[in-house]
């Protein structure tokens, strides 16, 4: 099960308001626009950045910084070897998922040790 | 400083807050992030919320070209395809012809635009909106991170409305300006990273508070970001990097400075290399594109006191780059701002005096400084001034921050002084910052809604019928076909050839062919298919000037209308037009170019 802090709930529900208003500009493409720049910019650093000590806040932020730049280097690199552009976003998105879920259980294992 | 410096990090603004009340600051950050997202959305797609074709000067086809090819290719190579190569044909001189003049993200971040939005054009003008007003957010983070979210939101608010943002994002140099717009956040990384290696330091090393905040070598989770966030300005514009390592290396002698000691221990040397290494791996590989191309190569110290004593850039070296309000200062800050700005620096420099904790403004200061070095880069390095010019927009960081913190900072100071109580200290804060929104908002709205409705408007952009030519006729074309596009004389001093160049680009990206008229002989003689040259006659924009009811506009159309039809006759008389639909003809060049300058004289 996905739980959702209640720091994380408030930025969700900034990002639905947000691509809200861009449907009502924009229509479906406006929408789906915000939603992959949340999805493909912030989400994946975000998910690396879990569990550090940092606050909902600054991983927002920083996550969505750092990603807007290396997120689309990670698709290159993987387009290196995997012939479709589309397909290697995907892979590159999954990569990220996979590092934030093996970094939380690296790191608890790691807290259990001490 | 104690631990003043990292509980500014860790986003205690004002000290002393009960966790209920911390909550809410942090729901009020949210709340103030989604209205400032919201305000520059609606301001900044004004351009393409009713006409959506794509818009900008030539900058803006090129990226937009490489993007669109990365989605509709499914393939992201690393040399770029023909039509957009021969453009800037052999612009870098290591990687030699159809060379990448940018890392890869920029474009990739183009493709998946397109691919998640559905849809060729709006999705990627959101994106291109989006990560130019990213600035707003960046300087929103620092100053409610360091300050407060009152100061931060009206920071950021000032901000969307920044000509110099807005005009770098029409022009289309997009890709620079969100390197630029990243440089507030690596900052903050590096000033929480060395506020709590000081802390750390001052403390001995004894956990004071957190496992996290007393550990030798300070919060290396920010250095590691710091180095993270370079990465991602460097792989999107190099300008960014530098912008971010200045004002980083003025902070970081300010702190060594004043601590009398480096910020350098055994506890986080490795930290250091380990980060280092890393944005060497991933800067590396592209480290020739920026190096290959000549705008990179300065042409070292120049001394000029003059240029020294001024802080900005003037209209009169940046001229045919850029239009004047873009550098002018009285343009990005309102004359009624400007007490607003006074106060905050004046506050700061006394600040910095009587604060004895002063950690946050000394990294304003550094801010300052770095932005004076930034700014001045061609006395230092020979850097180009036109380039430079959109290096201004950390001085809007620098001062936008402080117009909004002046309104904390005034009434701060006055009560201490004073010793007056503190609901009317905080009385005075809120009026404050309610003259300040006032101000910005009755300064800023009007004037960037008219600026961004109006831009592109009209002939100025690529028309349906030019776009409907490009994408159905000209696509069509083989995939090494070379369209020209006649260069006009000027007619009653109107510049048509130039006023058409973005267009022609346009055209270029939109069809996936190369249209263009100004290639160099050596590389048409490399490049082109010489059975597959072709010739464009693009009446349609002419043909609306013609039948304008004002009467400088109608002369106008119809004599360059003319002009272009003698050029059409002398070459192509008799001859049958591929196309000709809507005013636009397009002939195949009758004859196998033997000789491109015969082919460029004819044009």
């Amino acid at each position: 099960m996905i739980r959702i802090g209640r720091d994380y709930a408030a930025w969700l529900v900034a990002m639905v308001v947000i691509a809200a208003v861009a449907f009502a500009l924009f229509g479906m493409p406006g929408f789906r626009a915000i939603v992959g720049i949340t999805v493909l910019f912030a989400l994946p650093v975000l998910l690396l950045l879990k569990n550090t000590g940092l606050d909902a806040e600054e991983k927002v932020f920083f996550s969505l910084f750092a990603g807007i730049g290396l997120f689309p280097l990670a698709a290159w690199l993987v387009n290196r070897a995997v012939p479709s552009f589309r397909l290697s976003a995907v892979l590159a998105l999954a990569g990220f998922v996979a590092a934030g879920f093996f970094a939380q259980r690296i790191s608890a294992r790691l807290r259990k040790l001490q | 400083m104690g631990g003043e410096a990292v509980s500014a990090a860790k986003g205690n603004s004002g000290g002393g807050a009960k966790s209920g009340i911390v909550l809410d600051s942090r729901l009020l950050g949210v709340v103030a992030v989604a209205v400032l997202f919201i305000i520059s959305l609606y301001l900044w797609t004004l351009p393409f919320q009713k006409n959506r074709l794509p818009f900008g000067e030539g900058d803006a086809a090129w990226h937009f070209a490489i993007g669109d090819h990365i989605a509709s290719s499914d393939k992201a190579d690393f040399r770029l395809p023909y039509y957009v190569g021969v453009w800037y044909f052999g612009y870098n001189r290591i990687l030699g012809a159809f060379a990448p003049e940018y890392p890869p993200p920029n474009h990739v971040n183009y493709a998946l635009m397109q691919i998640f939005g559905g849809e060729r054009f709006v999705p990627l003008m959101i994106y291109r909106a989006f990560a130019s007003f990213l600035g707003v957010f960046a300087v929103f983070f620092l100053v409610s991170r360091l300050f407060g979210v009152l100061s931060g939101f009206l920071a950021g608010l000032g901000l969307s409305f920044s000509i110099r943002e807005q005009l770098t994002s029409l022009f289309g140099q997009q890709p620079a300006l969100t390197s630029l717009v990243i440089t507030p956040v690596t900052t903050y990384a590096w000033y929480a990273y060395l506020a709590s290696f000081y802390d750390a330091h001052a403390a001995g090393g004894i956990n004071a508070g957190s496992s996290q905040d007393g550990q030798r070598g300070g919060r290396k989770i920010y250095l590691y970001l710091a180095f993270a966030l370079l990465a991602s300005q460097f792989l999107l514009h190099m300008q960014g990097f530098v912008a971010s390592s200045v004002i980083m290396a003025v902070f970081t002698i300010a702190m060594a400075v004043k601590f009398r000691k480096l910020p350098v221990s055994r506890s986080n040397i490795k930290a250091f290399a380990v980060a280092a290494i890393m944005l060497a791996i991933v800067a590396a590989p592209f480290l020739a594109i920026y190096f290959g191309t000549p705008d990179t190569q300065g042409t070292g110290f120049s001394f000029s006191l003059p240029r020294l004593l001024q802080w900005g850039i003037s209209p009169e070296s940046v001229q045919g780059s850029f239009p004047a309000a873009f550098v002018q200062f009285s343009a990005e800050y309102g004359k009624f701002l400007l007490p607003f700005l006074f106060a905050g620096i004046a506050l700061l420099i006394l600040r910095l005096f009587l604060v004895r904790n002063n950690s946050r403004e000394l990294f304003l200061l550094s801010w300052l400084i770095g932005t004076y070095i930034i700014l001045h880069l061609d006395v230092f390095t020979g850097a180009s001034v036109p380039r430079l010019a959109r290096m201004l927009v950390i001085e809007n960081y620098a001062f936008f921050s402080l117009i909004a913190l002046s309104v904390v900072w005034i009434p701060q100071t006055i009560s201490s002084i004073l010793k007056l109580d503190a609901w009317l200290a905080s009385a005075a804060k809120y009026s404050l910052a309610a003259v300040l929104l006032f101000v910005l908002l009755s300064n800023g709205w009007g004037q960037t809604s008219d600026r961004l409705k109006a831009a592109y408007g009209g002939l100025e952009r690529i028309t349906p019928i030019q776009a409907e030519f490009a994408s159905g006729f000209l696509a069509k074309l083989p995939e090494k076909a070379f369209v020209y596009d006649p260069v006009l004389p000027s007619v009653g001093g109107f510049p048509y050839t130039t006023w058409r160049y973005a267009k022609m680009r346009w055209m270029l990206a939109i069809s996936q062919r190369y249209v263009g008229r100004d290639v160099p002989e050596k590389s048409l003689n490399r490049v082109a298919d010489r059975n597959e040259v072709y010739e464009l006659f693009d009446y349609s924009d002419l043909a609306v000037m013609a039948s304008s009811s004002d009467e400088g506009t109608k002369q106008l159309g119809m004599a360059l209308g003319s002009e272009l039809r003698k050029i059409e006759v002398q070459m192509f008389n008799n001859t049958t037009p591929l196309y000709d639909n809507n005013n636009i003809r397009l002939y195949r060049y009758p004859m196998p170019v033997e000789n491109s300058s015969a082919l460029e004289a004819a044009t």
